[in-house]
């Protein structure tokens, strides 16, 4: 019998909707999508990256739907690394100029045979002085992140400010293969639904 | 050797009375164990929420840890710091968690304490935000010893999840009760 060395995780799933308590800082908003994983993990099958439709909610609900599809199949050799996917929101302000509304990042589930959904909270950067956030304030351009990566490692946000308003909904599951073989135990499977 | 996955993230601090905070982390473990890749210690963004008291950190956590005995389980260190208006900071938030044993999805909940204020100029310099005490060592906060006589105060609480993998533990016959 061949050594076992890698497993699959295959992740299906959509971005639901975004949604602002007191509605959101633009119109026509828009998210772009970003998988990143480990170095020893490698793309099968399916996108690591995408654009959803520019969407608005309705005037009586602050929900605004995406119902975009995300469909992503790896390989690897360990867990470490495990998929995270970083989602940038944008959207149009009153002066109809496009602007980042701020950033989310999730891992996606390890124990999501069954589906999960998932409140990812928006963080938004503030800017590094008085000046700029004045600028910001007129022209009504937000401060963005020159690489939105940096959400997904740990060692690289520190000092970095953040507001946090708004949370982005994702329903995620996974199902994986040849994992077990690999003495991998997953514990006995529960469902989690996050409330906090 | 055994492994262990730690994934997952410092969701968010709450209920902590100053409203602009960062978190100081780290995962302690004892000296059979050793941590294989990753990041095991770390600084979140410092956060504010427009509407609620509370700071969003969304902060990921990936750690491979692999061990040769259950002595010295691992366990999160979480110290919350307090900005102010000027970028001063001071702790206001220590406490630890204990890495839970099974597999699986886990939201964790550490309630934390603070060094009380002691004289009167303390009391006012912690009513307005303008600093406060810390700890010479922060071992004390994952370790129960020379705990006796320190004046604390309880905090805020931390929000942790964690999604947790086992390898191998099976095969050197430790058990998940």
């Amino acid at each position: 019998m061949e050594a076992v060395t890698c497993f699959h995780i295959s992740v299906t799933g959509q971005i639901e909707f975004a949604s602002f308590p007191l509605g959101p800082d633009g119109s026509q908003l828009f998210v772009r999508y970003e998988v990143i994983a480990g170095p020893d993990w490698e793309l099968v099958a399916g996108l690591s990256a995408g654009i959803t439709q520019c969407s608005t909610s309705r005037p009586q609900d602050e929900k605004i739907v995406f119902n975009m599809p995300l469909e992503f199949s790896y390989k690897a050799t360990n867990p470490f690394g495990w998929p995270q996917i970083v989602f940038c929101i944008y959207g149009k302000n009153i002066w109809g100029v496009e602007t980042s509304l701020g950033y989310a990042r999730i891992h996606a589930p390890v124990f999501g045979m069954e589906r999960r959904r998932i409140v990812a909270p928006i963080l938004i950067p503030r800017c590094a002085n008085t000046v700029a956030e004045i600028m910001s304030w007129i022209t009504g351009k937000n401060a963005e992140l020159r690489n939105p990566k940096i959400l997904t490692e740990g060692a690289k946000n520190k000092g970095l400010q953040t507001d946090s308003y708004g949370e982005l909904t994702v329903s995620l599951q996974t199902i994986s293969r040849g994992a077990n073989r690999m003495g991998y135990d997953w514990g006995r499977q529960q469902s989690a639904e996050q409330n906090y | 050797m055994a492994e262990l996955h730690i994934i997952g993230q410092i969701v968010k601090a709450i209920e902590f009375e100053e409203p602009k905070l960062f978190c100081k982390w780290s995962i302690q473990i004892g000296s059979s164990w050793k941590v294989v890749e990753g990041e095991s210690e770390g600084q979140t963004v410092t956060a504010l929420d427009r509407l609620e008291e509370s700071s969003t950190f969304a902060h990921p956590i990936d750690v491979h840890l692999g061990t040769r005995g259950v002595q010295g389980w691992p366990k999160i260190h979480v110290e919350i710091f307090a900005v102010n208006a000027v970028n001063n900071s001071w702790p206001v938030g220590f406490g630890f968690i204990h890495i839970p044993t099974q597999p699986g999805y886990h939201l964790l909940e550490i309630n934390t304490w603070k060094i009380a204020p002691y004289t009167f100029l303390d009391k006012l310099r912690e009513r307005f935000w303008s600093g406060g005490y810390t700890l010479s060592r922060s071992d004390l906060i994952y370790s129960g010893t020379e705990r006796y006589k320190i004046l604390t105060k309880s905090s805020g609480k931390v929000l942790v999840e964690v999604m947790l993998l086992y390898r191998n533990f099976a095969k050197f016959g430790v058990e998940f009760k």
